[in-house]
């Protein structure tokens, strides 16, 4: 053996320079198609120029076949389903957000505590303590209702464009499978901050398990751990959110996906398909493009457009991931509400008995959403050709946006007005008018509504009276609070600290009794100040 | 797809590479300020909690501004600079106001100058772990908020507190409700809903109770000379047996005006 490789290395020595040369790049080349799975320098070059296969058998393929990750990537899409308005990305982009939420949250998951006592603190250390906390927390928030958006979205697209049909029923039923567990991460992953949005926003979703028929408290005690939510819920949550739903999300995307890129390929807009174009075109749609390098390319340019426009979003505009006072189960915040994705059951909720509207209707509506394929047994996909299915979606379009709107606090709930006026102008949760007058704008004084000299105080204090002046009026005009007096006092309190209360007094309409309300805030110079 | 389709693609995907790189250098860069800034903030409203807190649980026995009632003062010097010295604490304030709270003072360090609530313990025991109404957090927001009076107490600043305005009610019963407040009456009487001190005796009942108390006396002429003069007349029973003799302030004469007074007394002879 010791001698092969002397001699091996005697002959080396012996060619001249330019087979020795080329004997060097061959044994690169060969290097480079052992790591790429059959591509040499040369075809490198010839994919990041654009150019045509420079080998047969096309060697682009190859990596389908030898590579564990990329057996699953289909080898070409054909050009007409890559037109941009036919998918718009939707897939890949929950995807992407998927990989995003996943990435953030194994890193979010080395600081975060699932318990009562030590979650919201452990939120407070990643703002604080941890480098790029803060942007991990905004990226994982914000990526997840992303992920959401572009879920729901990637399903009325699928729904639009008839892609559900013929031997595609299963991929579409994968798909239900994929929204309710991607609303069902999002839901659980929103208690874990443990602060009084989170705990109400669940114990309200929770609550509508309770009115399950048959199995209601089982499953939410199943859901909770004990009657109330507490440290067992929130350990139920928490490994619902990083073992269980991300595990199943993962096993029912490959099958998803496994369907869609290898079995039946992305659909072709349906004038493709059913005789609507002329035969040129049809076969112009059907050519092939090649994952690599066509999409791969597109792929990954898709994915550093995305992170860099969310990252500069964060940077510029986001305002952060929420993070109100610390849960208590002895305070129900005023308005309450469930995050935007549940707004529309929430409106649901105020039509009727919450049996029927929180739990047997949404019901419903997944089994109706699973049995599209079924139902609709019209083998067109063309959007002329399916008029009832169109006027169906855009319906179903209408609707949640509707029962979206009716979910929002202000919709239906009937506040006693000085508790709105006080709620309005410095809400529990959130920051509002009064919170953000700069420390120093806050002149300490009594102040009464109507007779105050707003031009003696600071801009922004002004500002604030004299939206409360107008909001106190407003009530005497509609007749809500008659003789209607309001306060405002503020006093120096500690260092850097200021007392401010505002106080209403009226006169009944209904009962004629002299009611009075009022509401004490404290107010540091350092407190945010901005959402 | 076209040569220069992919050439423009990795052309604009290098361009928003080097976009993010930079954004997040430009975050790197920033960060240690950033979390400096946030532990600020925190910290503001972790004070602004526990001054909430305070109001509601703590004032009635150390006073509105921590001046002090039945239970000491925490906003003067000698809270700030000598207190853990003179109890032998080894840590810091911080960790004493904790202490403290949470576990409760079962008996008082100086009864003749702050006796407490006096019904078998000086201070409550306020932490959730032992049987109390207020988690960790709270706690520490709250000693966040005690400690915060260090500046004024050492005197390196000052600042001044405004009379809060009483609501002008046309119902005498309604501004006696916010004198008995205001005057710290609750600190030591307990009035069902309203106020539970146990030092003197409870007044749930005192219009009624009043005409019993001392013979030809009427209700009122009762309660009036239990304000001004506490000591003339020692009522017969207390939550924690009998009543103390010269613990209620012989000096609210003086303090009340006589409008106070009049709705005060109208507010009592209510409680039936």
């Amino acid at each position: 053996m010791q001698n092969g490789l002397l001699e091996d290395v005697r002959n080396f020595m012996a060619l001249s320079r330019e087979e020795k040369r080329a004997k060097v790049m061959e044994a690169i080349d060969n290097r480079v198609r052992i790591i790429t799975a059959g591509l040499s320098i040369k075809e490198l070059r010839a994919l990041l120029r654009g150019a045509p296969p420079t080998e047969r058998p096309n060697p682009r393929y190859k990596v389908h076949v030898t590579s564990f990750i990329a057996h699953i990537r289909p080898k070409f899409y054909y050009k007409a389903s890559t037109i941009f308005t036919h998918t718009f990305r939707l897939g890949y982009l929950s995807t992407f957000f998927f990989l995003v939420e996943i990435i953030t949250g194994l890193i979010l998951m080395i600081y975060y505590v699932p318990s009562p006592a030590e979650a919201y603190g452990s939120i407070l250390t990643i703002e604080s303590n941890v480098m790029f906390g803060e942007l991990m927390r905004d990226l994982h928030r914000l990526g997840a209702e992303l992920m959401v958006a572009f879920v729901w979205l990637h399903m009325f697209r699928t729904y639009f464009t008839g892609s559900y049909k013929g031997e595609r029923s299963f991929t579409w039923m994968t798909g239900v499978f994929l929204l309710l567990i991607t609303v069902f991460l999002s839901f659980s992953g929103y208690l874990l901050p443990w602060d009084q949005l989170a705990y109400w926003a669940v114990t309200i979703g929770t609550s509508m398990a309770d009115k399950a028929p048959v199995f209601g408290p089982e499953s939410n005690l199943l859901l909770r751990g004990a009657p109330d939510i507490g440290a067992g819920g929130l350990l139920r949550f928490y490994l619902l959110h990083v073992v269980l739903l991300p595990l199943a999300g993962i096993l029912v995307l490959s099958i998803h996906y496994y369907k869609v890129a290898r079995e039946h390929g992305i659909s072709l807009p349906a004038v493709y398909e059913e005789g609507v174009l002329p035969p040129e075109k049809v076969k112009e749609g059907k050519k092939r493009i090649d994952l690599i390098p066509d999409l791969l390319t597109h792929e990954i340019f898709l994915a550093s457009l995305v992170t860099g426009l969310l990252l500069l979003y964060i940077l510029f505009f986001y305002p952060g991931a929420p993070l109100g006072d610390h849960a208590n189960p002895l305070k129900t915040p005023l308005d309450t509400k469930a995050p935007w994705y549940f707004l529309w059951i929430q409106g649901m909720l105020k039509l009727g008995d919450p049996t029927w509207m929180g739990v047997i209707w949404p019901t419903i509506f997944v089994i109706v959403l699973i049995a599209i394929p079924y139902i609709d047994r019209n083998p067109s996909r063309l959007a002329k050709n399916r008029p009832i299915a169109i006027t169906w979606g855009l319906f179903w379009v209408i609707f949640l946006l509707v029962t979206s709107y009716m979910g929002t606090p202000q919709f239906g709930i009937e506040t006693p007005p000085a508790v709105r006026i006080v709620q309005d102008l410095a809400p529990e949760e959130g920051i509002g008018m009064l919170r953000s007058i700069p420390f120093d704008d806050l002149v300490p004084g009594t102040y009464f509504v109507n007779e105050a000299d707003k031009e003696a105080m600071p801009k922004r204090l002004a500002e604030f009276f004299a939206e409360y002046e107008r909001r106190v009026n407003l009530a005497e005009e509609q007749g809500k609070m008659l003789n209607a007096t309001g306060m405002l006092y503020i006093t120096e309190w500690q260092k850097d600290l200021k007392k401010v209360v505002m106080r209403m007094e009226w006169t009944d309409p209904e009962t004629a009794q002299q009611k009075s309300f009022e509401h004490e805030f404290y107010l540091h110079r350092d407190r945010p100040r901005e959402e | 797809m076209s040569n220069s389709r992919i050439q423009t693609e990795i052309l604009l995907g290098a361009l928003f590479i080097v976009i993010s790189s930079i954004v997040l250098l430009y975050m790197g860069f920033r960060e240690e300020t950033k979390l400096a800034e946030s532990a600020v903030v925190q910290q503001a409203q972790a004070i602004e909690v526990g001054a909430g807190l305070f109001a509601a649980n703590c004032a009635r026995c150390h006073g509105q501004n921590g001046e002090g009632l039945i239970g000491p003062p925490l906003n003067d010097a000698y809270f700030f600079t000598d207190r853990i010295k003179d109890v032998g604490w080894g840590g810091t304030l911080e960790d004493y106001i904790i202490s403290t709270v949470s576990s409760g003072r079962p008996v008082s360090t100086r009864p003749d100058q702050w006796p407490g609530e006096g019904i078998g313990y000086a201070m409550p025991a306020w932490s959730q772990e032992y049987g109390g109404p207020l988690r960790p957090d709270e706690i520490r927001a709250i000693a966040q908020f005690i400690l915060n009076w260090e500046a004024t107490a050492l005197e390196q600043e000052s600042i001044t507190v405004l009379e809060e305005p009483v609501p002008v009610s046309e119902d005498p019963t309604a501004r006696g409700l916010a004198v008995f407040n205001a005057q710290g009456c609750a600190a030591c009487h307990a009035i069902q809903g309203i106020s539970s001190g146990q030092v003197g005796p409870d007044l749930t009942q005192i219009g009624t109770l009043a005409a019993t108390r001392v013979d030809g006396m009427s209700a009122e002429d009762y309660i009036r000379e239990s304000i001004l003069n506490p000591d003339a007349f020692i009522a017969p029973e207390c939550p924690n047996g009998e009543c103390p003799a010269g613990v209620m302030p012989p000096n609210f004469g003086d303090k009340l005006s006589p409008e106070e007074l009049d709705d005060l007394v109208a507010f009592l002879l209510a409680q039936e």
